[in-house]
């Protein structure tokens, strides 16, 4: 059973981090394994809405995973991740240029991925911290997205407080 | 950068206040139990941000939100804490998946790719 995510935005002064908690029912090789291995990624690395179209891994510090996904109007997203940190099978550490169809940055981001035993299955900590927003571009990735979840500014409160 | 304005609970704290409506300084210092300087300091932020507006009324200069960057920046942080929601809803579902076809063996098949 996977507990809800929880999200959050840290004190840091400069930048906003979001983190998710989440349970699974697997050892902690299989999750790590859907993490890194091109495959396995294209199966589930993407929004509501969106299909993996290509993902390539090239698994080493240094190295880049770049996973294309299109959005039901058939634009196509790009994610290029450099690894910055791997221990195998308990932590990955990335940087992300997100990227549109014409190769513009839409952001960047620093995402951290902690794999832990938990009762024969795995305890999941992401945290991604964004860096930087290439604006306006950012409103094309979020247009994207499926509608109806896009809150407008009537839910601003809650959305803050939610954050606190 | 917008995200560090919004990085700080009391900054976000005074964006929600205002979301109901412009205020003064010193009825956004009230509920926080600080200085009018603590907060002055914390509007600047936003200000230069462009979150926040300043009216030009003598002493009083309420503030108020920015519609436009603030929903911007919003909508943003909304739509990658979505992207990780769903993506993490998807590796749930497909790792549930492996568990089906594959039970108790470590090297599991590659399962059909999901239909979203």
């Amino acid at each position: 059973m996977t507990k809800r995510a929880e999200s959050r935005q840290s004190d840091d002064a400069s930048s906003a981090v979001l983190t998710f908690t989440r349970n699974f029912d697997a050892p902690c090789k299989r999750v790590f394994d859907a993490w890194t291995n091109a495959e396995q990624l294209s199966n589930w690395f993407c929004p509501a809405g969106f299909t993996v179209v290509s993902c390539a891994v090239d698994f080493r510090v240094g190295g880049v995973f770049d996973v294309a996904m299109r959005s039901s109007e058939g634009r196509v997203f790009r994610w290029h991740n450099t690894y910055r940190d791997i221990v195998i099978p308990q932590r990955l550490a990335y940087a992300s240029s997100i990227l549109d169809e014409a190769g513009r940055p839409i952001f960047d981001a620093v995402t951290s991925v902690t794999f832990r035993e938990r009762d024969g299955g795995t305890l999941l900590i992401v945290e991604s911290v964004v860096e930087k927003l290439h604006d306006p571009a950012a409103a094309v990735f979020a247009d994207a997205m499926e509608p109806g979840w896009r809150e407008g500014l009537g839910n601003l409160a809650a959305f803050l407080h939610r954050q606190s | 950068m917008t995200f560090a304005a919004l990085a700080d609970p009391t900054r976000r704290a005074i964006l929600a206040r205002l979301s109901s409506g412009a205020a003064t300084v010193s009825e956004l210092a009230e509920p926080f139990d600080m200085s009018m300087p603590a907060v002055s300091k914390h509007l600047k932020v936003l200000e230069r941000a462009g979150l926040i507006g300043r009216g030009r009324e003598a002493q009083w200069r309420p503030c108020r939100l920015e519609a436009e960057p603030m929903k911007e920046a919003v909508d943003w942080l909304e739509t990658y804490r979505r992207f990780w929601e769903d993506s993490l809803d998807n590796l749930d579902a497909y790792l549930k998946e492996l568990q089906t076809a594959a039970p108790g063996d470590e090297k599991p098949a590659v399962a059909p790719k999901r239909k979203r």
